[in-house]
């Protein structure tokens, strides 16, 4: 759609009452689609059942030791229908040779896919106190705390997907109106892991203590002959404010506390990653086996993360009456590291195959958080809370184990984002819009030489070529920047005024965040962009000329047309933003009035995303990349969906 | 009390873990392993994949295939050469298709000239790199024949521990020249587009060592041989047509397609031979030994009534789509909407009356195309299953199972391939003959010319247009272009003139001059060299052109 020209009406019908699919008007609209032909010829049901069981027993033995056993099973069952009707009658469809749906034929099909999943868990633990004031009668205000637990998991998923090839045009939509029926996918994953976990805390009254224990686990992944995976962790905290030479500070800072901590974690391998295997799919009427494009390896190691922090928290008291009485504020220093992360390397295609997996790579990440409380009021009438949090961290690839530059999907431009050892993660290289005149190329030497320096004029800082009116581009690649912003800050506030209204609102501010406009570079393809329409003076003509933009689609030095899609500093812009992220009302007419039956009769009002300050040319500055919840493909925007503005009425009753 | 309840849990606890070890062994349960390819079944079932799937689908990883348009080896691979070929073209900027076949100029018939200002030489090497992933168009054709090549090792080497009911002899033959032959198949393409190519004959051992195209041609060769003498080695045909039923998909036994016999192979084989000569010297190198060799094969070679190796779209069990699996699929419909378009070059090699244009084509307004591509613009339209003209070729269909894909050599490269050798070692007559057969046999309703054209550059000319026409979509296209010397530069006396160019605002030209200026070999792609690096003592990898 975001390639379809407004020029389209999206709502025609021909004189059978169909929608049009392809809307192209070469050159523009290419891969224009029409949504509303998918809702006449298209629909699916997603249908998921929960259940959910659990059991619980606890035996307290004496005030040293309590015994607990946990067991619950959660059953969900998934069913996903997709229909694609017969679009064989379609007028232009058929002229366009074009039909949705992925089956053979324009005839359509339908496919049923149920999921299973069965997830168990058992958690058998003792945890054991020991005072030592008074149980042991010893002077020493300590206490010790012991907690060993036991916990087994299982998880059973199952899918299988039936697919049928060609409907009738008829409208009754299953599995015996298709020419052809097949199953494509009957799948069961099976994933156990169970182990061990012991803590043992000493708390020193109300000034210290320090916990330390490990987690030892077995997993299915590794098969039966593995040893167990174990990981340590420990914190503690010192409360300075506790000693007694604080006394004389304790009325300004009543609460000074240091603290820090180390854990490790793992994270297995897929259920399968190390068990090598044929796939297989029918070909005529027999079956064929084959190596998948990805191939598995018996040698993965678990991915080990190990994290270190510390941190203060102190509060300040400012003020003894109502207003603005103290401050919190609490700072967090973080380090993390994670070494043989598993991923898919390539592999050269000589030796037959796409990729392996491997643990492949080693990266870290640091970063900082700080958070301040405030009590703004606190008065009869009115109860104000502020908190702000402002935080900034960092990532970069350690090292690559295989010594190659591990290449991402996401796209931006023409150039995939690349993991390289020693860069951080994100990092776009690209083509950079000539600013001035003498723009140089990486040895140094000018692009445009001295004669024909009167063939170019700067227009809004950007060097265009008065001849063709396009914007000059360097022909070589350079590092365009780093996507990832330099601090996320939020501002959260919450009031109450008497009893009977509460309002809280909460305002997020990412700051130098950057994202890659693909979206954007698609529309300049289709000259469909607002920004033809944008006009620019060059040589004394003032117009919405559009070779102008469609130069930053296509163009380089010394190759007009030679560069479509390629990636270029002109769509890398600034996603700094500043969003009302939250904001609710709340007013109880039960505390106003006096409502006979009623003690509760709330009216609610919220909305999220309703206000959004920001320099971002595209659909939202927080759009995430192709890829969702990739934590290696960062600052894309690529026909992303945006965050979606809601706004939510509610009512709470109470008797 | 207390102290045995806790007792007794930590038994328990213990007992408990001692089970589960047992559980911890899950195995993959949903797949077959290796081990399960080591039988008859699972061996036929290797070989299917490995040809089919593995090679002709074995590209799936995303970076590559999120940019297709197509599917399958079919739709990418044959059109790259038909782009250069000018035999389609297309303007969708998706896998470069758009730009490796922008000539370096044209000049109209009024004396102008547009020149190309990023000349596809220097746009595919820039795209030359791994980070550039679908962008690549040295990758393709790479991968997918060294994903073959892999799969046939792999074949090979499982084929000897299989225990085989019947002749097993027989049978492991039949496996074996199935592998060999698509091995030779591979080595065939790589040696015939690619400067430099590497000899990969064990599934598991990588080589870094890069060969020149000529050996890896003599490869192709050598592995041509080794299924020929496996083929020599079959005893008991029933037992050989059970496996060939298995490894020909169902949907392809049918029409030229099916369970060839180890003389038809044979022919196969030869002509495959033939073309590896003919493919990889320029018409004008050519000696009189080279075309007698080719002529000694072809004579052996695919006869009108052999079965050959094709492939077919099925609406189940399907290795090719009827819409988007084949270059000419794709270039069939209305050149507004399709992704490959006809070439007005193509056009032009039909000879007047010719009942295969008729029937496979028809004029539309002049599609002209705005996107660079200023060779690009078309009056026809590839037409879907033809225009009903009985006994005529129909070159296209996208009704599912219609088109009959040829993998592999066929009765019309084998019969012009015999023409072109008789004619250039001056049987004149002997060579026409051929090319009047062809034409017979596809009904383009041609009048013989045996007989009647006596002049060598004359009778060229006849097979020249017979082999752009009758041998469309059939892979030789831009072996032919390279040979006849049409990619090279002008200056290097390459380019073509007299070509009938549709300019982008609709001026038709009928004596235009165009300079291709194309790779006519591909350097090694980045995909490969930068995780293989060539060890001391291989190739160049780069074409120096």
């Amino acid at each position: 759609m975001l390639n379809s020209s407004p020029f389209f009406d999206l709502d025609w019908k021909d004189a059978n009452g169909d929608y049009a699919y392809r809307l192209n008007a070469s050159p523009v609209s290419i891969n224009g689609a029409n949504p509303n032909y998918y809702f006449q010829y298209s629909n699916g049901k997603d249908e998921t059942v929960d259940l959910i069981q659990n059991i619980q027993a606890a035996y307290h033995i004496n005030r040293f030791i309590d015994l607990e056993a946990k067991y619950g099973i959660n059953y969900e069952k998934e069913d996903i229908a997709n229909v694609y009707k017969n679009q064989s009658q379609n007028i232009n469809a058929v002229s366009r040779s074009a039909f949705i749906g992925g089956f053979s034929s324009n005839a359509g099909g339908l496919s049923n896919t149920s999921y299973t999943t069965t997830f168990q868990n058992a958690l058998t633990s003792a945890t054991i106190h020991l005072d030592l004031e008074k149980d042991l009668h010893i002077k020493l205000p300590i206490t010790a705390t012991t907690y060993a637990a036991y916990d087994y998991r299982k998880n059973v998923f199952k899918q299988y997907t039936t697919t049928g090839d060609g409907l009738q045009l008829y409208p009754v939509y299953n599995m015996r109106q298709t020419n052809t029926q097949q199953v494509t996918v009957d799948l069961k994953r099976p994933f156990v892991t169970f182990g061990w976990l012991v803590d043992q805390a000493f708390d020193y009254g109300s000034i210290g203590g320090v916990k330390a224990g490990l987690r030892s686990d077995y997993s299915s992944a590794f098969g039966r002959g593995a040893t167990p995976q174990t990981f340590y962790h420990g914190n503690g905290y010192l409360r300075v404010s506790q000693f007694k030479f604080w006394q004389g500070l304790s009325a300004i800072l009543p609460e000074f506390k240091l603290r820090g901590g180390y854990g490790e974690a793992g994270i297995q391998p897929g259920a399968f990653d190390r068990y090598v295997v044929l796939s297989t799919k029918s070909i005529g009427s027999a079956l064929a086996f084959y190596a998948s494009n990805t191939q598995s390896n018996p040698d993965l190691r678990v991915e080990i993360s190990k994290e270190t922090e510390i941190g203060t928290d102190v509060t300040i008291n400012l003020n003894k009456g109502e207003w603005f009485s103290n401050l919190g504020v609490s700072s967090t220093f973080w380090k993390r590291k994670s070494k043989d992360v598993i991923y898919a390397v390539d592999a050269p295609p000589s030796s037959g195959g796409g990729s392996y997996l491997t643990n492949a790579f080693s990266l870290s990440s640091n970063g900082f958080q700080f958070s301040l409380n405030l009590n703004v009021a606190a008065t009869k009438n009115l109860a104000w809370d502020f908190t702000t949090t402002f935080g900034h961290q960092t990532s970069k690839i350690d090292a690559v184990s295989t010594n190659q530059d591990i290449v991402l999907t996401a796209s931006a431009g023409s150039t995939n984002l690349v993991l390289k050892a020693g860069d951080k993660i994100g990092q776009i290289y690209g083509l950079k819009t000539f600013t001035s005149i003498e723009q140089t190329r990486k040895d140094g030497t000018q692009y445009i030489s001295k004669a024909d320096v009167g063939k170019y004029q700067l227009v809004n800082g950007r060097v265009v070529d008065t001849a063709t009116r396009g914007i000059m581009f360097t022909n070589e690649t350079f590092a365009i920047g780093d996507p990832n912003p330099k601090f996320n800050a939020s501002f959260i506030n919450s009031l109450r005024f008497k009893d009977f209204i509460t309002l809280s609102f909460q305002f997020d501010w990412i700051y130098k965040n950057h994202l890659y406009n693909q979206t954007k570079e698609w529309m300049y393809r289709d000259g469909i962009h607002g920004d033809f329409g944008e006009k620019v003076t060059i040589n004394g003509q003032t117009a919405a000329f559009s070779n102008y933009y469609i130069s930053a689609y296509s163009d380089m030095w010394g190759s007009i047309n030679g560069a479509r899609n390629s990636t270029k500093d002109y769509f890398y812009e600034d996603a700094s933003f500043v969003r009302l992220r939250n904001v609710s009302l709340a007013v109880d007419a039960a505390r106003i009035f006096s409502i006979k039956y009623f003690q509760k009769l709330q009216l609610v009002l919220s909305g999220r995303n309703l206000w959004t300050a920001t320099q971002y040319t595209g659909l939202d500055p927080e759009i995430n990349a192709g890829t969702s919840n990739s934590a290696y493909e960062r600052g894309i925007d690529h026909n992303s969906m945006p965050n979606i503005k809601t706004y939510q009425i509610g009512l709470n009753l109470g008797f | 009390m207390k102290v045995k309840i806790i007792y007794i849990l930590c038994v328990l606890v213990v007992i408990q873990e001692g089970c589960r070890k047992e559980e911890l062994n899950v195995q993959n349960p949903n797949s077959p392993t290796p081990e399960n390819a080591k039988t008859e079944a699972g061996i036929l079932s290797l070989a299917l994949g490995a040809v089919y799937q593995t090679g002709f689908n074995g590209i799936t990883d995303t970076k590559y295939s999120g940019s297709f348009l197509g599917s399958s080896f079919w739709f990418l691979a044959p059109a790259y050469h038909d782009l250069m070929a000018d035999v389609i073209s297309a303007e969708a900027a998706n896998n470069i298709t758009n730009q490796v076949s922008v000539p370096d100029y044209v000049v109209f018939d009024d004396g102008s000239k547009v020149t190309n200002s990023a000349p596809a030489k220097q746009v595919v090497r820039l795209n030359n790199s791994r980070t550039k992933a679908g962008n690549n168009m040295f990758y393709f054709e790479w991968t997918w024949m060294y994903y073959l090549n892999n799969a046939c090792n792999l074949v090979l080497e499982t084929v000897e521990s299989v225990p085989f009911t019947g002749d097993a002899a027989t049978k492991k033959n039949a496996l074996k020249a199935w592998a060999y032959f698509w091995k030779g198949y591979a080595y065939s393409r790589i040696g015939s587009i690619y400067y430099a190519g590497l000899i990969k004959n064990e599934s598991a051992v990588n080589s870094g060592l890069y060969r020149p195209s000529a050996e890896i041609i003599a490869e192709s060769d050598a592995n041509y041989n080794k299924a020929m003498e496996a083929l020599n080695g079959i005893s008991t045909l029933s037992d050989y047509t059970a496996v060939l039923k298995v490894l020909i998909p169902t949907q392809c036994q049918t029409g030229k397609g099916g369970a060839l016999t180890p003389a038809m192979w044979i022919h196969t084989i030869n002509t495959m031979k033939a073309r590896n000569i003919l493919a990889n010297k320029r018409v004008k190198d050519m000696t009189a030994a080279d075309w007698n060799n080719i002529l000694t094969l072809v004579n052996n070679g695919v006869t009108s009534s052999d079965l050959v190796f094709t492939g077919r779209s099925a609406s189940a069990g399907s290795f090719l789509s009827a819409t988007t699996g084949s270059v000419a699929a794709m270039t069939t419909g209305d050149p507004t909407s399709t992704t490959y378009k006809i070439s007005e070059r193509l056009i032009q090699e039909y000879k007047t009356g010719d009942q295969r244009l008729a029937n496979n084509f028809s004029k539309v307004t002049a599609y002209l195309n705005q996107k660079g591509g200023f060779t690009f613009s078309t009056r026809y339209r590839l037409l879907d299953g033809g225009n009903a003209l009985s006994g005529v070729q129909i070159v296209s269909s996208r009704t599912v199972g219609a088109y009959e894909l040829y993998l592999a050599a066929t009765y019309e490269e084998n019969e012009l391939m015999k023409a072109e050798a008789n004619i250039k070692l001056n049987n004149i007559a002997a060579g026409l003959a051929s090319v009047d057969a062809v034409r017979t046999y596809q009904g383009s309703g041609i009048t013989a010319v045996s007989g009647v054209i006596t002049d060598q550059a004359q009778a060229y000319e006849e097979l020249r247009r017979e082999r752009r026409t009758a041998l469309l979509f059939r892979n030789v296209s831009l072996y032919d272009y390279r040979r006849w010397g049409y990619l090279d530069d002008i200056s290097a006396g390459g380019g073509r003139t007299n070509t009938v160019v549709v300019s982008s605002t609709g001026v038709v030209n009928t004596k235009a001059t165009i300079n291709y200026n194309f790779l006519d070999y591909w350097d090694v792609p980045d995909d490969e060299l930068s995780l293989n690096p060539p060890v001391t003592g291989s190739a160049p990898v780069q074409n120096p052109k």
